[in-house]
């Protein structure tokens, strides 16, 4: 039993790392169907209609950060005049792409597992397939091409957000001057790259492992359901353990560099 | 033309195709019939690689097919071309586009090259004033028409329709069977027709495949199967709650 589920889990990693392969290799082929419109309408889909939800959630999420930053330094060392720098250091290598990362998972991982595991149950994948087109390249490439650049984009922002929310909030309840906040010495290469490299493979893992769900869905509306919440902790889990191994190689790195 | 040679399918611990054999002569219009969860759907799509037998061989024009690679199908789905049951139309795109985008696929057109044939292809199943619809605005009858246009823009030489006239009305059932054998007739295409409504299978097919326990129970043509003796297909055709036909969940 315990056996059978190892090997589920190994062959449904390997079947994602298939999936993700063969998206790679439809990224470099050169195609004659326009795969402009569908990748702009991905991108809005899924960065335009994301960024209320996103700003809404990390602007508290800083707020409540700094609060209890704050509420917690004072009581210890009653020191806050390096808050604001470290703040944004965390903000930018690990709160603002993990958290956009995460939102996305949510939203749109699950949306697009919804629509294409119901294409799936009513056999409009199979149709796809008998009419000769690839529905990697003609549902997925678009997807992953609009996530990737949609994420890092969102990812700037929501740090953007974060750090300035925080600030407004440290100034209005512990009275740190503006001035003393938003300083980014603390703020290294090191750091900018990190999340940089971290939105980039989360924008891959979200459309990547949710069509993969979606791809595999069965039995009607209750396999649509099954995949959405498959998608959602899947890519969620992807992301938090892409999480730890690119922090982990960046640190490895960093040691070794400087 | 196409040989199913000693079919076995099993999902999970459901066995539905045990030693299914079958032949299909080109240009015929083969109607495989059953009841429902005997494996007719399971079958056809055995042809097109959508599902893959756990045993035996299938062999189409010469060609032993059932092992090849999900890219090795792609030159034999440019000749077998399937109607599904749900018709199976692209939520996201309307009539004239569903049936454009193998055009734009298969010849490499532009998408507006595409739409002027895929228009021609709308008119033959009188589907062209529709063009504009997408299928949540389309009936059930006109989902199957425009299915049927699209499932037509490859030419196919074997056209595979599941249960096409299932869920529809009378009226629009005789005008599904009359268009497939209008298409079949004047192309002179080989038609596997997955039905269980008996009127149809006995409008349009030249022979049927009644299929039992996973294997083929009877074949022959339309006449044979009405005047057969045999208890079990007598049953099928009068649709009778009782006798010996074993009917899957019941």
């Amino acid at each position: 039993m315990q056996n059978s589920k190892t090997q589920n889990t190994t062959r449904t990693i390997s079947d994602i790392g298939l999936l993700w392969m063969e998206t790679c290799r439809h990224l470099t082929k050169k195609r004659k169907s326009n795969i402009t419109t569908a990748t702009l309408e991905q991108m809005f889909n899924i960065g335009n209609r994301s960024v209320i939800f996103l700003l809404i959630t990390v602007g508290f999420i800083g707020m409540v950060m700094i609060y209890q930053s704050c509420f917690q330094l004072q009581r210890i060392t009653g020191d806050l005049s390096m808050i604001g720098p470290n703040f944004i250091k965390i903000v930018i290598f690990e709160i603002g792409p993990s958290i956009t990362g995460l939102m996305l998972a949510t939203r749109v991982g699950a949306g697009i597992a919804a629509e294409l595991a119901a294409m799936k149950v009513t056999e409009q994948i199979d149709a796809l397939r008998m009419t000769g087109v690839s529905p990697v390249e003609y549902l997925i490439l678009p997807r992953f091409t609009a996530s990737v650049v949609m994420t890092m984009m969102l990812t700037i922002l929501t740090i953007s957000i974060a750090i300035v929310t925080g600030g407004i909030s440290a100034y209005i309840w512990f009275d740190i001057n503006p001035r003393l906040f938003f300083r980014l010495d603390q703020v290294e290469s090191w750091d900018v790259i990190t999340a940089v490299l971290k939105a980039f493979f989360y924008g891959q893992i979200i459309p990547i492992v949710s069509s993969f769900f979606g791809f595999r869905a069965q039995n009607g509306s209750a396999g649509v359901g099954d995949a959405t919440t498959s998608a959602v902790i899947g890519s969620s889990f992807g992301i938090i353990l892409c999480n730890f191994f690119i922090s982990a190689i960046i640190l490895i790195l960093r040691d070794i560099i400087t | 033309m196409i040989d199913f040679k000693n079919i076995h399918k099993t999902f999970g611990t459901n066995t539905i195709l045990s030693g299914l054999n079958l032949s299909i002569v080109q240009g015929e219009i083969m109607c495989i019939i059953g009841t429902s969860g005997v494996g007719k759907s399971v079958t056809i799509k055995h042809l097109v690689g959508l599902i893959r037998p756990d045993q035996g061989e299938i062999w189409f024009d010469g060609q032993r097919i059932d092992h090849l690679k999900e890219r090795a199908f792609v030159p034999i789905r440019k000749r077998i071309a399937m109607v599904f049951q749900k018709s199976a139309l692209f939520d996201s795109l309307n009539a004239l586009d569903n049936v454009a985008l193998p055009i734009q696929k298969h010849e490499g057109l532009s998408l507006e090259q595409a739409r002027k044939q895929a228009l021609g292809f709308l008119e033959k199943v009188y589907m062209d004033n529709h063009k504009e619809s997408y299928p949540h605005e389309l009936s059930d009858g006109m989902q199957k028409s425009v299915s049927i246009a699209r499932a037509m823009t490859i030419n196919p030489e074997v056209m595979l329709f599941d249960e096409p006239t299932t869920g529809l009305d009378p009226v629009s059932a005789r005008r599904i069977d009359n268009l497939i054998f209008d298409l079949s007739k004047t192309t002179k295409m080989t038609s596997i027709v997955v039905s269980h409504d008996v009127k149809s299978i006995m409008t349009i097919s030249d022979r049927i495949a009644f299929l039992y326990q996973g294997k083929v129970y009877l074949l022959g043509d339309p006449a044979m199967f009405s005047t057969s003796t045999d208890p079990i297909v007598q049953q099928f055709i009068s649709g009778t709650a009782t006798g010996p036909l074993v009917t899957p969940g019941f």
